[in-house]
């Protein structure tokens, strides 16, 4: 792209779209920029450039070092794992989608503490696995490649069948795979470094492990100082630092668009196949996923024996019962601020390369930033703003509004994403044909975006649902998720009870994401057809 | 050759039967997103009724709490029978490594939705002072509690207490001598057999002021070097110590009654001593309650310090499974203990300047041992 | 049109273009790959803006250098794109209907105007299905129907010898009484199909009246 074109794609764009976008970015980041401002002193900058030395870029170091890894790492088992389900029909096949959601929901601590449970199955000479970077490693891999796995189906299912049916002529089933993993990597790609993001800015496993990165770093700013804005500007800094790597990425991903690859052809390829190697490869994809997940919850369920079993798993019932109404109300809250916003941001932006990279920027600020500044600034504002405000900003949904504030660059990347697959002259015709803007986003555009956004719609409510230190800062008093109920009993519960709580919520977060699956099952199933 | 006839033929008659279906299905994932977007709207609706009915409600107050759930909701429960005052509880855990409610509080400063904070440990109400957040307080109730470790003015007022125990592995160390002092940790016989939790955090970090006031700086300092030097493992919370001891990987850690409590309760191998009874005596770790300056509802809150500071709520910690030793000598200890406060050698340790003395070893000291540990259990492999 | 230039970032793809349409006459626009020949029809259709130069149609000025004077939907016209722009979500017929949304009729003269035209293109049986259902062939007669449907002035097609299944231009004779031949930029050679066959100076005809073989699939 030349800088002439650019500026004049952005003097086209500046009417509507500008206040637009920037409302919604500047909302999103807001609480941000709250606790940082309210944080800067004159000596701030000479005080951030001095912390870049020794230990401060030790630590940025081991967490690129760390967000490489996972990234490197989900994308080897997301990647090719996701493409062969979006291809591969086999029984049970819902069931392993369903299950691969479990480590989205689950609180990333939950996980480091079931792998640190897990050690004694293991010699001591061994346990180094669960050490410092390769237990972090674990933890990171582990909660992202399941979204690999998701951002792969639905880009290796966006294929046309005609591509799909020439490589499958020269080369057979591996020609298939090879022809839609290379269609699905943009996508797997993009949310390995979504996870790899998240992974960045969560201290919770790198701490527990023993991997001392830039989240923990951050986490000594708030929990041993209780200096928000330190914590604020260690974290700004290290987004300042990691810029010019990120500008990079964002401007080569905001100039993909799969539209000319799609040209007019609409037909999906046929997804079944039989024979041994598509057996092999399914089976050979559920074992790393048995072998990635099963140390930790074999760790997190090993005290469940012997005869108070019964009264652990009572007990984690128990809790379910008070915690589920309002855990789903802020999952689904969220999801739903979340994919609003997502779909205007995506909806404004377009394919106007500017605005995506700007987009593109702004989310990976945004995710990348811990999430308790973002919740500790919306809290401050809370404070600030009159006591009529707080049915906004401290009423029941006040931690939904949050998450969905800060992951609304999710929706808003899934639905870019979507945007960008759809043709240009489908836009085209309606401009030609004069069909009124609402008209057309309501009957073309948003079924358009529709798998988007139910896609995006899930993940968010499962990553909010599983957050617990943003939650604990914005819950309004009283209330309690099912995920700050096993905060709450962590430090002095037995391990029997800790261990029956995670079981119960585990199993009930499996079957509601199972129901859903069985619901759409069924109901394309009386549709007269099966998946 | 074939013609364009004959591969349209072709094309449709690859198309199976199935892919005929979608287009029903796509309007109706259709109506779905409509669905949501309403429901979006609805819920925006709701929102604003239901929090007006929660500010008409007075008869509440609001607990922010670093104690354990297991036994803060019981005694929270028990207030509201007698009082019929709702409390609201929001609870937090150093455990997990979150940013914590101390953080909450200090961004709600200037509009605060919290009435009480009852703290485990009174390092964090002393910040809290410093911070500006907490009101004074003199609760009628506090009669019979020491004076000394409560603010004089009020600020915070500490009862009931757990101590800073060394649990060790009885499995690992049969026949053997059991430690007896923290100084064990920098024996030779326990090299990189013994492990403490993050002195950043939590009850670790207040051990580790009480050190730099008993010892001195230099000694304390020397005390720290050395623990690194004898291959002593930093771990991330008081929990994890109690796990790994529990589990063999260690033979000994510096952690809280309470975790001792929790794993002899669980039936683990482990046994644990009061440290230093011989010598500087053993941290006594007690809750402290401070009242929030500003909070809504200031009446509700002192009547909730008054119960908590009342003698049966010494006792009722004292006797549950929170195993807690009562402040009031005339409360019978908690069987764990095995003997009375006024028999156990404390640390004189003064709370008031811990406050002031952490926030300069967390950004001085401290923090560099912390990295230094952290770098290094980042690089090294165990080498047993 | 009148000196007609058009440029993205460096890539000059139109320079100084002048030409005219006459009424109810087909003029096929014919050049080799990259010509330009669909940017000139976007600029007709008003969906770009122009670097230098008029559009106009039946006398009125619709663009003029970076302005759209007329908008797209109000120059009466349609266009059936290179990739047919169908909505992929509607059935053929919601299609078509979708893109009467400014003509002013009856929701009910409006389904019969549709149906009618369905059924000249031989769709009506195929009218509830949507376009991933469709045959490539089926997909594009839908395009047209949906083009043809607003009875434009001036119907743009975007490669229309895949519409029409048929691919050298001295074929298309049954379509188009002029061609015009856009290379480098501007028009290269225009008149009456006669006349350019039987005298051709551009490289794109030559080439194409030496072939022997029409080059069907």
């Amino acid at each position: 792209m030349r800088l002439a074109s650019l500026s004049a794609k952005v003097r086209q764009a500046i009417d509507w779209r500008l206040p637009v976008t920037a409302a919604i970015l500047s909302a999103a980041f807001l609480p941000i920029l709250w606790s940082v401002i309210s944080s800067l002193k004159a000596e701030s900058l000479p005080e951030m450039l001095g912390m870049l030395h020794g230990p401060f870029l030790g630590a940025l170091r081991r967490s690129l070092i760390l967000m490489t890894a996972v990234v490197a790492g989900s994308l080897a088992v997301g990647w090719p794992g996701g493409t062969l389900l979006g291809l591969v029909e086999f029984p049970g096949r819902r069931v392993l989608l369903a299950s691969l959601a479990v480590p989205l929901f689950t609180p990333s601590f939950l996980w480091a503490i079931g792998l640190s449970s897990f050690r004694p199955f293991l010699a001591y000479r061994h346990q180094w696995w669960l050490d410092g970077f390769p237990g972090a490693f674990l933890t990171g891999v582990v909660q992202t490649f399941p979204l690999v796995v998701f951002a792969a189906l639905l880009g290796a299912r966006t294929l046309p069948a005609s591509l799909l049916e020439a490589a499958q002529l020269a080369g057979g089933f591996w020609g298939f795979f090879k022809a839609s993993s290379r269609f699905s990597l943009p996508a797997g790609l993009g949310a390995s470094v979504l996870g790899g993001v998240l992974a960045l800015a969560d201290p919770g496993p790198a701490q527990i492990m023993g991997y001392h990165g830039i989240a923990s770093e951050i986490l000594i700013a708030f929990s041993a100082r209780y200096d928000a804005g330190l914590a604020a500007r260690k974290a700004l800094l290290m987004t300042m630092v990691l810029l010019p790597v990120v500008l990079a990425v964002s401007w080569k991903v905001s100039l993909w668009s799969e539209a000319r690859l799609l040209g007019r052809e609409m037909r999906k390829a046929n997804r079944r196949f039989e024979g041994i190697l598509p057996a092999v490869t399914v089976l050979g994809f559920v074992f790393i996923y048995v072998a990635l997940l099963s140390p930790a919850l074999v760790g997190l369920t090993r005290p469940l024996k012997g005869a108070q079993t019964a009264d652990a798993l009572q007990y984690g019932l128990t809790v379910l019962k008070q915690s589920a109404g309002t855990t789903l109300r802020y999952g689904f809250t969220a999801a739903v601020v979340a994919t609003v916003l997502g779909i205007v941001l995506s909806l404004t932006c377009g394919r106007c390369h500017p605005f995506r990279l700007t987009v593109l920027l702004f989310s990976f600020l945004v995710l990348s930033l811990p999430p308790s500044l973002h919740a500790l600034g919306f809290a401050g504002m809370a404070a600030q703003l009159p006591k009529s405000f707080d049915w906004f900003m401290r009423g029941g949904n006040a931690v939904g509004i949050a998450f969905g504030l800060r992951l609304s660059p999710i929706p808003a990347l899934f639905c870019l994403r979507a945007w960008s697959v759809m043709p240009e002259s489908c836009h085209q015709v309606a401009v030609l044909h004069g069909v009124p803007a609402f008209q057309y986003l309501w009957r073309v555009a948003l079924p358009q975006l529709a798998p988007a956004m139910a896609g995006s719609l899930l993940l968010v409510a499962l990553v909010s649902i599983a957050d617990v230190s943003s939650t604990l800062l914005l819950l309004p008093p009283g209330a309690g998720t099912f995920t700050s109920r096993i905060f709450g009993v962590i430090d002095n519960a037995s391990e029997r009870i800790l261990s029956g709580l995670c079981v119960v919520y585990v199993l009930s977060g499996f079957i509601l994401v199972g129901f859903f699956a069985i619901v759409e099952a069924l109901w394309r199933r009386r549709l007269g057809g099966s998946r | 050759m074939i013609g364009p006839n004959q591969l349209e033929t072709a094309r449709l008659e690859s198309c199976p039967q199935r892919e005929r279906v979608p287009a029903q299905t796509q309007s109706l994932t259709r109506k779905w997103s409509r669905g949501a977007l309403l429901a979006g709207l609805f819920l925006v609706g709701c929102n604003r009724r239901e929090s007006e009915q929660q500010s008409r409600v007075h008869s509440d107050v609001v607990v922010y709490s670093s104690v354990d759930d297991a036994y803060a909701r019981p005694l929270c429960e028990r207030f509201s029978q007698v009082t019929k005052i709702k409390v609201r509880l929001v609870l937090d855990t150093e455990e997990t490594k979150s940013t914590g409610l101390l953080n909450r509080l200090i961004a709600e400063k200037t509009r605060p939705q919290a009435d009480v904070f009852w703290s485990g440990d009174p390092v964090r109400a002393a910040v809290l002072q410093r911070k500006g957040i907490s009101a004074p307080y003199l609760s009628p109730q506090a009669r019979g509690l020491p004076a000394g470790i409560s603010d004089p003015q009020g600020q915070f007022t500490a009862f009931s207490a757990r101590m800073r125990v060394i649990i060790f592995n009885q499995k690992l160390l049969e026949g053997k001598k059991a430690p007896a002092s923290i100084f064990d940790l920098i024996a030779p016989r326990f090299r990189g057999k013994a492990c403490l939790a993050n002195p950043l955090f939590g009850t670790t970090s207040m051990h580790a002021a009480a050190l730099f006031q008993v010892l001195g700086q230099e000694k304390a300092k020397e005390f720290f070097q050395r623990l690194t030097e004898n291959k002593v493992k930093m771990l991330s919370s008081n929990g994890e110590v109690r796990r790994r001891v529990v589990a063999g990987d260690f033979e000994i850690g510096l952690t809280d009654s309470d975790d001792a409590n929790v794993a002899l309760k669980e039936g683990a191998p482990i046994g644990f001593v009061l440290p230093d009874q011989d010598g500087m005596g053993t941290l006594l770790v007690p809750n402290a309650v401070v009242l929030i300056a500003g909070g809504p509802n200031a009446e509700n809150a002192k009547r909730f310090i008054d119960f908590l500071l009342s003698p049966e709520s010494e006792q009722w910690l004292a006797e549950s499974e929170a195993a807690q030793m009562a402040l009031r000598g005339e409360i019978a200890p908690p069987k764990f203990f095995g003997r009375p406060l006024g028999e156990i050698r404390l640390m004189k340790a003064d709370v008031a300047p811990m406050a002031a003395q952490l926030e300069e070893l967390a950004q001085g000291f401290l923090e560099e041992w912390v990295q230094q540990q952290m770098g290094l259990a980042a690089e090294r492999r165990p080498s047993r | 049109m009148e000196n007609l230039s058009k440029a993205y970032g460096r890539n000059r793809v139109l320079s100084g273009l002048s030409m005219s349409v006459q009424a109810q006459r087909n003029l096929l626009l014919t050049g080799p790959s990259g010509c330009g020949k669909s940017t000139l029809l976007r600029l007709i259709a008003g969906l770009e803006t122009l670097d230098e130069g008029t559009i106009r149609i039946e006398g009125s000025l619709v663009s003029e250098r970076g302005r759209i004077v007329r908008a797209p939907h109000k120059r009466g016209l349609a266009m059936v794109f290179q990739d047919l722009g169908l909505w992929p979500n509607l059935t053929a017929f919601q299609n078509v209907m979708l893109g009467l949304a400014r003509v002013r009729l009856s929701r009910r003269e409006k389904s019969e105007r549709v149906r009618a035209i369905l059924k000249a293109c031989d769709m009506t049986s195929k009218a509830d299905a949507r376009p991933p259902q469709l045959s490539v062939g089926e997909q594009q007669r839908v395009a047209l129907a949906r083009a043809m449907a607003v009875r434009p002035k001036l119907l743009l097609l975007d490669e229309p010898s895949l519409v029409l299944v048929s691919h050298n231009p001295f074929d298309a004779n049954s379509i188009s009484a002029d061609v015009a031949v856009l290379e480098a930029g501007t028009i290269r050679e225009s008149g009456s199909l006669e006349q350019l066959h039987n005298r051709p100076r551009s490289q794109t005809l030559q080439a194409w009246k030496n072939e022997t073989q029409p080059p069907h699939v």
